[in-house]
């Protein structure tokens, strides 16, 4: 019995972690804790499949834009942590622990300031300046989680567990430094303190609408009230006014409301559809686009009601935005279902004059032959 | 992995049930697809049931599959494939079905009307990148066509290299032979 206590004893000893120096500078940064490196070496891997596989959103002037943001908030961590943007709808972000940050096309289209996107930012920079991914994983039985990752394919289930280590799977205590720190850095680089508060309370929203009980980003410990509440107090405390960003952001980050709605339509995600819109303000997507992607996330839901409302969304479409050709398509379609084969005709043919390269060209033209007099 | 286990279960199968007959060796001659239909095997292939599936290969199934099946509603959204819809909406659904499961992982190449069974369907050439998992590219012809409350849905996979482009004319013959209930 006796020998069992010692054994567990030294079970608690080799698992407890060491202490370990966050980075002061770019010129600190060495894996030089048992498991870093391997922990790098794997989030490379990470990094390359998330390349080779088509995942990042091509954007290079977006990303020297995050990039810039980036060595704003850590300017001493120049060339040390790089900053991309994956092509997908959800709303999330995640650092590796070699120092990649990757923002989803998502949560920038639910953001509406280069303030808000530099707290999330900064929040990520501190993960990987505070070594919280070696710290959370000196363990030995965790190092292979990118590994486990790799193992998986496609996006969600890679970056899922990765983002875990990132934002979820941290202690209550890394997550509180990385919102503190962060914060001060965002005041630091001359940012509006109460933009932090809108961040996270634009990204609950959000969390709201696709019915998410815990949003990845804010993970489930601390709880987001007791966050939000942290920020808040944060901001009230902190002084000068700052900048919120918010021309420059709309500019840069332009096409991305329509790249995610455009994903959810296409993926039928109406409840994603429908949670963009309530975010995205007519200076970031027009307001006759605004009312064809909604008649589309009505149409798809399918619920009662719906189909009158989407067709009244689209007559609105039409009238805000004669030429935008997706509407044409939309009420062709629903004449077509609805026998009205002339008024079908004039939408389909219109839907072919504004988007003559459209992807579904073909189907289109075969409808048309369908509906000649 | 498991993502592409998932995406050829949906592609090539709406029922999932374990195969339970041993193969038949194919000479040419028309055999029972699902729910009534039929089709001709090229001769050299071989066939077997499994569920309400026909999964038809040469080589085996890891190496080039086709496979013939109905599917009353998605497989991921349970939604259903109504009757009546347009073949440009049968394909929409297909299409969304495709990219929820591989997030996004395929590239649509063509979607395109065809005749499938002697009715109006949809032609999809689909792309599956597997980089992330270190596994070559595949390619899929995809052919749907609506009946009743459902899709039939013939489908050709196999790795781009080398496999698909030799085996597809046997895939477009047999799409010739099918046969709607």
């Amino acid at each position: 019995m006796r020998r069992a206590g010692v054994l567990v004893l030294l079970g608690l000893g080799a698992c407890a972690a060491p202490h370990i120096e966050p980075f002061r500078d770019a010129g600190t940064v060495r894996a030089d804790v048992e498991n870093e490196a391997l922990l790098w070496d794997q989030s490379d891997e990470v990094d390359r499949a998330l390349s080779s596989a088509g995942l990042l959103y091509e954007d290079e002037p977006l990303r020297a834009y995050l990039q810039a943001l980036q060595t704003r908030l850590f300017p001493e961590f120049a060339g040390a942590l790089e900053v991309r943007v994956l092509a997908s709808p959800s709303v999330n972000a995640f650092t590796l622990p070699s120092g990649s940050i990757y923002v989803h096309a998502g949560l920038l289209a639910a953001l509406a300031s280069e303030a808000q996107l530099a707290t999330v930012l900064a929040h990520e920079g501190v993960h990987f300046t505070h070594r919280h991914g070696i710290r959370t994983r000196s363990k030995a039985e965790n190092v292979n989680v990118l590994t486990t990752a790799l193992s998986l394919t496609g996006l969600g289930l890679l970056v899922a567990p990765l983002a875990a280590s990132s934002v979820s799977g941290y202690s209550r205590d890394l997550e509180r430094e990385a919102d503190r720190l962060g914060f001060e850095r965002l005041v630091r680089a001359g940012y509006a303190p109460p933009e932090a508060v809108e961040a996270f309370r634009r990204l609950q929203a959000s969390a709201d609408a696709r019915g998410e009980e815990s949003p990845l980003f804010f993970a489930s410990h601390p709880a987001l009230e007791e966050r939000l509440a942290s920020f808040r107090a944060l901001a009230a405390g902190a002084s000068g006014t700052g900048e919120d960003g918010a021309v420059a952001y709309r500019a840069r980050t332009a096409a991305l409301p329509r790249f995610v709605l455009d994903t959810h339509a296409t993926q039928r995600d109406f409840v994603g559809s429908l949670a963009v819109l309530g975010l995205v303000t007519d200076e970031r997507l027009a307001p006759g686009p605004a009312a064809y992607y909604r008649g589309e996330a009505l149409r798809q839901r399918g619920a009662e009601g719906d189909r009158e409302a989407a067709r009244a969304a689209f007559e609105e479409a039409l009238r805000l935005a004669p030429e935008f050709a997706l509407t044409h398509r939309a009420l062709g379609r629903m004449e077509l279902a609805r026998g009205e084969r002339a008024t079908a005709r004039e939408h389909l043919a219109r839907y072919l004059e504004l988007a003559p390269d459209a992807p579904d060209r073909a189907h289109v033209e075969k409808e048309l032959e369908g509906l000649r007099p | 992995m498991i993502r592409a286990l998932v995406l050829c279960l949906f592609v090539l199968a709406a029922s999932c049930r374990v195969a339970s007959s041993y193969w038949a060796a194919g000479a040419g001659e028309r055999v029972a697809g699902p729910m009534q239909s039929s089709l001709v095997v090229p001769a050299g292939w071989k066939h077997r049931r499994s569920g309400e599936e026909l999964l038809v290969t040469r080589d085996g199934p890891d190496l080039q599959a086709i496979r013939a099946n109905f599917q009353p509603r998605g497989v991921r959204s349970g939604r259903p494939y109504e009757a009546g819809a347009l073949p440009s909406e049968l394909a929409e659904l297909y299409v969304a079905e495709l990219e929820t499961i591989t997030q996004g992982q395929v590239e649509i190449l063509a979607n395109e009307p065809a005749t499938v069974g002697g009715k109006p369907g949809f032609r999809l050439r689909v792309r599956h990148n597997r980089h992330a998992e270190r596994l070559p590219i595949d390619l899929y012809e995809i052919h749907g066509v609506g009946h009743g409350d459902g899709l039939f849905v013939l489908s050709y996979g196999a790795f781009e290299t080398h496999f698909f482009a030799r085996d597809l004319p046997a895939f477009e013959a047999l799409l010739g032979s099918f046969r709607l209930p």
